[in-house]
C-alpha cells in the first residue's frame, strides 16, 4: 500500500508536469496559427489596396483618354500620352504583383510639411501562384488593347488638331472617326472596371473569410483550452483526492492494526501458556506410547525371528540388508550384507527374465511382487523358494525399503514336476482319443447324412416295434412328420391290402435274426395307397444282441404300375405276333410248296435256266422268311410263357460237330480257325431240346466269328460244374477265343 | 488508480505527435485550390450553355472550370497576350482561324450557329419592322457593337455594309458596346430603343421580360458558324478534350439547342 501511494504521488506529479507541457505546446501552436492567419488576412488587405489602386489607375487612364479627346494642341497630346503610358505601366506592375506576388511602390502626393509625397510599398505574397486569376488576365489583355487604342486615338486626334484650321471635307470624316473612338471609351472601360471591382471584392471576400477563420480558430482554441484546463484540473484534483483518501485510509488501517496487534499479543501469550501445559501432557503420553511401541517392536522382532522362513528388510537403492531374522541369518555366510550374497552367493543382483530381481520389480511396479527363485543354503544346496517382496514407502511416498521373505517350495516343485509329466502323458492320450473320436464323429456324420438324405425311406424301431427314427424321405412319402410317428408302431401305415401271410413271414424271418425282403401295400397320412419294397434287418450291438430293427423301404408304386402296363402290352404283342405268324405261315407254306414243285424237273414243261434260278430265289427267300417267322413265334412264346422244351437225350458232341460244320465256311472267309476240344466227345448224353441247343450253339459260334479279329483261333471246350442241382450233371460249353 | 504512468506517457506522446502533425502555416483553403483548373475563353452570348457544361464537368471530374467571357475579339487578344488557357469559344469562327494560323489553336470542333436579329423594348412600342433599315429611323435610339471588340460588332458591320448603311448607323449609334451583353444592358437601361444583337440572347428568360425579338429576313442576315478551339498552351489537355467531347455529345447539343445555338 505504501509503495502504491508513492507511485500514485509520482504519477500525480508526472501528469501535472506533462499536462502543463502540453498546454504550453498547444498554446504556442495556436499562437503561431493565429499569427499565420493574421498574416494571410493582412496579405489579402494588401490585395484589396492593390485592387483599389488599380481601379484608381483605370479611372485615371479613362479620364486621360477623355482629356485626350478634349486636347487642342500636340504638346497637350504628348503630355497626356506620357501620363497614360506611365499609368499603364504602373497598372501592369500592380497586376503582376497581384498575380505572382512581390513588391510595388506607390507615390502618394501629400504635400504636407517638408514631404511633398509619400512612397508606400505594397508587399503581397501569392500563396497559390498556379491559380488562374481571370480578372488579371482580362485586364492585362485589355491593357494591350488600351495601348493600341490610345496610340490610334492619339494619332487621330493629332490629325484632327492639325486639320482643324483647314475646315475641309476630310476634317468632317476624321471628326466622325474621333467621335467613334470616343464612344468606345466608356464601354471599353466598363469591362475593365468590372474586373477591377471583381479583384477588389474577391480580395475583400477572401480577407473576410480569413478573418472569420481566424476568429473561429481563436474562439475554438479559447473554448477548448478552457475545457481542457477544467478537465485537467478535475483530473489532477481527482487524482490528488484519491491519493489523500488512500493515505487517510492507510493511517486508519495502521492504527487499527496496532490495536489488533496488541490484542493478538495478549491472546497469544495466553495461548502459549495453555499450549505449554498441553505439550507437557503430550510428552508424557508420547513417552508412554514410545514404551508401548518399544515393547511391540521387541514382540515383532521375536515373532519375526521365530519365523522358520528367511525374512529380511532391504535398502532398495543399495540392496543392503538392513534387518533379518534368524532363519535368514542361517542361510548365508556371516558377512553377507547384501541380499544377492545371502541367498544366491553372488556378487551382483539377480537379472534376466528367468531370474528377475524382486527389488527391481518392486521399484518398477511399486506393488508387492511374488516370484520363484532358486536359493542356496549355507552348504550350497539348491532350494526352490517363492519370494515375496513388499514395498515400504517413506512419508513423502518415496520407495525406500523392501520386505522380502521366501517360502521353501522344493517339495511342491518336485510334485509339480511329476504332475506336469503325468499331465503330458494324459494330454497325449487325450489327444489320440480325441483324434479317434473326431474320426468316428466324422464317419457318423457321413452315415447320418447317408441315412437322412437316402432316397429310400428308413425306419428304425425298438424290439417292440415303436418307431425311434425316420428319415426325411419317410416324411415325404407318408406325409407324417418325425414328431408325429416317434413312439408309434409302423402299423399306422397298414392299408389292409398287404396279405397277412407277408407279415407272418416277416416276423418269422426277423425272429431268426435274418434279413427279410418283401413288399407292403401301405397308405399315407392322407389315405393314399402306395407300394413299398421293404428290406428289414435286425440291428445288433457289440455283444451280438438285437436291439433294434431297421427298415429300408423303396416306393415302387410307379414301378408296379409300369410293370403291369408293360406286362399287358407284352401279352398283347405276343398274341398279335403269334396270330400274325400263324396267318403268315399258311400262305408262305403255299409259296414254298409251289416253288419246290416248280423246281422239280418237269419234263413236260421244263423251266429254263433263268426261270429255275428265279424260282430258286423265291424258294430260298420263302424258307428264310419261314425261319424268321418261326423265330418270331418262338419269341412270342417265350414272352407269353408258352414256350415248351421238348427234352430228350442228346449227344452233345454231335450237336457241336453239326454246328461247327455250319459255320466253318463263314470262319474261313475271315481266316479264323475253329478248334474243338476232345473233351467234348467224352461228355455223356444229356437231357436237352436239341433244336434250342443247336440254336444256342450256332448263335454263339457265329457271333464269335463275326465279332472276332481276322486269323484268330476259336476253341470249343467243356468243363463240369462243381455243384448242381436237379437233373445234373450239366456242363457249360463255351466257345473261347485265343490269339 | 488503474491509470498507470506508462499509459499516461503514451497518451501524452500521442497528443504531442498529433499536434506536431498539424502545420501552423497551412493555408485554410488549401483543399479548394489543389483542384485542377480549366480556363475557357467564351464569347458573352454563349456564356449560359458553357456554364451549364462547366458545372457538369466540375461534378464529373472534380475540377474547377473558369470562364473568361466578353467580346470575342477581346478574348482572342487575351489568348494572344496571356498565352494561357485551354479552350476558346468565340462568337465567330474567323477568330479561331486566325489563332489556328498562328499555331495557337490545335483542334477546332463545330457546335452550332448564330444569326442576327433586331431587339426592341418589350411590346415593340415603336412598331419596328423586320428590316435592317429600321436602324436608321430618326425616332429610334440605336446602340450597336463595335467591330474592334467582338463578333457581334464584326457581324453587325458585315450585314450593315452589305446593306450599305453601316456608316449611317455608326453615325447614328448612341455608343458602341464590346459584346452582346453590353447591347442587352443598353436595352435594359433603356439607353437604346433598338439594338442589333445575336438571336441567342432571346433564349435567356430574364432578357425576354424587357425586350422583344424582331427576326430579320434570311436575305439580310446569314447564319454564323460556331466552333470551339483547343488551345496549344492548354495545361490540362485531357480535361479540355473531355469538355470538347461533352460539348459535341448528345447532352451538349441539347444544351446548345436550348439556348438557340
Amino acid at each position: 500500500m505504501k509503495e502504491s501511494i508513492v507511485r500514485q504521488v509520482l504519477l500525480l506529479i508526472f501528469v501535472f508536469v506533462m499536462n502543463m507541457a502540453v498546454i504550453v505546446f498547444v498554446h504556442n501552436y495556436m499562437n503561431r496559427r493565429v499569427e499565420f492567419l493574421q498574416k494571410l488576412t493582412d496579405n489579402e488587405l494588401v490585395k484589396v489596396e492593390l485592387s483599389y489602386l488599380s481601379h484608381e489607375k483605370l479611372q485615371s487612364i479613362r479620364s486621360l483618354l477623355q482629356d485626350l479627346f478634349l486636347s487642342r494642341s500636340s504638346h497637350e497630346l504628348e503630355l497626356i500620352e506620357q501620363v497614360i503610358n506611365r499609368e499603364t505601366d504602373e497598372l501592369s506592375a500592380i497586376l503582376s504583383v497581384i498575380e505572382h506576388g512581390g513588391v510595388v511602390s506607390h507615390k502618394y502626393e501629400v504635400n504636407f510639411g517638408d514631404n511633398e509625397d509619400i512612397i508606400r510599398e505594397f508587399i503581397y505574397e501569392n500563396y497559390y501562384p498556379n491559380r488562374i486569376s481571370l480578372e488579371v488576365i482580362e485586364i492585362r489583355a485589355k491593357i494591350v488593347e488600351l495601348q493600341n487604342f490610345t496610340a490610334n486615338f492619339q494619332k487621330l486626334m493629332a490629325i484632327a488638331i492639325s486639320n482643324k484650321s483647314r475646315q475641309d471635307v476630310s476634317t468632317q470624316f476624321e471628326y466622325m472617326e474621333v467621335l467613334h473612338y470616343y464612344k468606345r471609351i466608356a464601354p471599353f472601360f466598363d469591362r475593365l472596371m468590372e474586373n477591377s471591382y471583381r479583384i477588389y471584392f474577391d480580395a475583400q471576400t477572401e480577407m473576410l473569410k480569413l478573418n472569420q477563420v481566424q476568429e473561429e480558430v481563436e474562439e475554438n482554441f479559447s473554448n477548448r483550452l478552457a475545457v481542457a484546463l477544467v478537465l485537467i484540473a478535475l483530473f489532477i484534483f481527482s487524482l490528488a483526492w484519491v491519493i489523500i483518501r488512500n493515505i487517510t485510509e492507510i493511517v486508519r488501517e495502521r492504527a487499527a492494526s496496532q490495536a489488533a496487534l496488541q490484542a493478538s499479543h495478549a491472546t497469544l501469550e495466553k495461548a502459549v501458556h495453555e499450549r505449554t501445559g498441553e505439550l507437557q501432557q503430550e510428552i508424557e503420553v508420547r513417552q508412554e506410547a514410545e514404551e508401548e511401541q518399544r515393547k511391540q517392536t521387541e514382540f515383532l522382532k521375536t515373532v519375526i525371528d521365530s519365523l522358520s522362513h528367511p525374512f529380511y528388510v532391504l535398502d532398495v537403492e543399495t540392496y543392503e540388508i538392513q534387518m533379518l531374522n534368524k532363519a535368514a541369518y542361517e542361510l548365508g555366510p556371516d558377512n553377507a550384507s547384501f541380499c544377492y550374497a545371502l541367498t544366491h552367493k553372488r556378487s551382483s543382483p539377480c537379472s534376466g527374465d528367468d531370474h528377475p530381481c524382486p527389488v527391481a520389480e518392486v521399484l518398477l511396479t511399486r506393488q508387492p511382487v511374488t516370484m520363484e527363485h532358486i536359493h542356496f543354503d549355507q552348504y550350497g544346496k539348491q532350494i526352490f523358494v517363492e519370494v515375496h517382496g513388499y514395498p515400504i514407502f517413506d512419508a513423502d511416498g518415496k520407495l525406500c525399503q523392501m520386505i522380502e521373505y521366501s517360502l521353501d517350495i522344493t517339495e511342491k516343485k518336485i510334485a509339480e514336476k511329476k504332475l506336469e509329466e503325468n499331465n503330458k502323458n494324459l494330454e497325449k492320450l487325450i489327444g489320440e482319443r480325441t483324434m479317434l473320436l473326431e474320426e468316428e464323429i466324422a464317419q457318423r456324420e457321413k452315415l447320418q447324412l447317408v441315412v437322412e438324405q437316402n432316397p429310400s425311406s428308413i425306419v428304425i424301431t425298438d424290439l417292440e416295434g415303436r418307431i425311434e427314427y425316420v428319415n426325411k424321405q419317410f416324411e415325404k412319402i407318408t406325409g407324417y412328420t418325425r414328431e408325429e410317428v416317434l413312439g408309434e408302431n409302423p402299423r399306422i401305415l397298414n392299408s389292409g391290402q398287404t396279405p397277412p401271410e407277408v407279415y407272418a413271414d416277416m416276423w418269422e424271418t426277423l425272429k431268426r435274426e435274418e434279413i427279410w425282403n418283401g413288399e407292403f401295400v401301405n397308405q399315407s397320412k392322407n389315405k393314399q395307397i402306395y407300394h413299398e419294397n421293404v428290406i428289414l434287418a435286425p440291428l445288433k450291438n457289440d455283444k451280438g444282441a438285437v436291439t433294434h430293427y431297421l427298415a429300408i423301404k423303396e416306393n415302387i408304386t410307379e414301378l408296379k404300375k409300369a410293370q403291369k402296363e408293360a406286362e399287358a402290352s407284352n401279352v398283347a404283342k405276343s398274341k398279335f405276333l403269334s396270330r400274325m405268324s400263324h396267318e403268315l405261315r399258311t400262305p408262305l407254306n403255299a409259296i414254298n410248296g409251289f416253288s419246290q414243285l416248280l423246281l422239280r424237273n418237269n419234263k413236260k414243261h421244263p423251266l429254263n435256266e433263268r426261270q429255275a434260278q428265279q424260282v430258286l430265289n423265291i424258294n430260298t427267300a420263302g424258307l428264310h422268311l419261314l425261319e424268321l417267322i418261326n423265330e418270331v413265334l418262338d419269341l412270342s412264346r417265350i414272352e407269353s410263357g408258352h414256350l415248351t422244351l421238348s427234352l430228350e437225350p442228346v449227344a452233345v458232341a454231335d450237336a457241336v460237330a453239326g454246328c461247327v460244320i455250319l459255320v466253318t465256311s463263314l470262319a474261313e472267309k475271315t481266316g479264323i480257325s475253329l478248334e474243338v476240344d476232345q473233351t467234348i466227345a467224352d461228355l455223356p448224353q444229356m437231357q436237352a431240346d436239341l433244336t434250342r441247343l443247336k440254336q444256342v450253339l450256332l448263335n454263339l459260334l457265329s457271333n464269335s466269328i463275326k465279332y472276332n479279329r481276322p486269323y484268330a483261333v476259336i476253341g470249343c471246350c467243356s468243363s463240369r460244374l462243381k455243384s448242381c442241382r436237379g437233373s445234373c450233371p450239366y456242363a457249360s460249353l463255351v466257345p473261347g477265343s485265343s490269339v | 488508480m488503474s491509470f498507470s504512468m506508462t499509459k499516461s506517457c503514451f497518451f501524452l506522446l500521442f497528443l504531442s505527435l498529433f499536434l506536431n502533425g498539424c502545420d501552423a502555416d497551412e493555408h485554410p483553403f488549401k483543399d479548394s485550390v489543389q483542384k485542377k483548373e480549366v480556363l475557357i475563353y467564351c464569347g458573352a452570348t454563349m456564356l449560359q450553355p458553357i456554364m451549364e457544361l462547366a458545372e457538369i464537368m466540375e461534378k464529373e471530374k472534380n475540377c474547377i472550370v473558369k470562364i473568361s467571357y466578353g467580346g470575342s475579339g477581346h478574348l482572342k487578344n487575351s489568348v494572344e497576350v496571356n498565352r494561357i488557357g485551354d479552350l476558346f469559344f468565340p462568337g465567330t469562327i474567323s477568330y479561331l482561324n486566325s489563332l489556328q494560323q498562328q499555331g495557337m489553336v490545335t483542334r477546332v470542333v463545330d457546335v452550332g450557329h448564330m444569326e442576327l436579329a433586331i431587339f426592341v423594348q418589350k411590346g415593340n412600342p415603336s412598331k419596328v419592322q423586320p428590316d435592317l433599315h429600321e436602324l436608321l429611323r430618326s425616332d429610334m435610339k440605336v446602340v450597336i457593337g463595335t467591330d474592334q471588340a467582338g463578333s457581334i460588332g464584326k457581324e453587325t458591320r458585315f450585314v450593315l455594309q452589305k446593306q450599305g448603311i453601316y456608316q449611317q448607323v455608326l453615325a447614328k449609334a448612341l455608343y458602341m458596346t464590346t459584346d452582346s451583353k453590353g447591347l442587352v444592358q443598353a436595352l435594359r437601361k433603356k439607353d437604346a430603343d433598338m439594338v442589333l444583337n445575336w438571336r441567342a440572347v432571346a433564349y435567356k428568360k430574364d432578357n425576354l421580360s424587357y425586350m422583344e425579338e424582331i427576326r430579320l429576313p434570311p436575305e439580310q442576315v446569314g447564319k454564323n458558324k460556331l466552333a470551339i478551339g483547343l488551345l496549344a498552351n492548354s495545361r490540362n489537355p485531357e480535361l479540355a478534350q473531355y469538355f470538347l467531347a461533352l460539348a459535341t455529345g448528345k447532352h451538349g447539343k441539347e444544351i446548345f439547342s436550348r439556348y438557340g445555338l
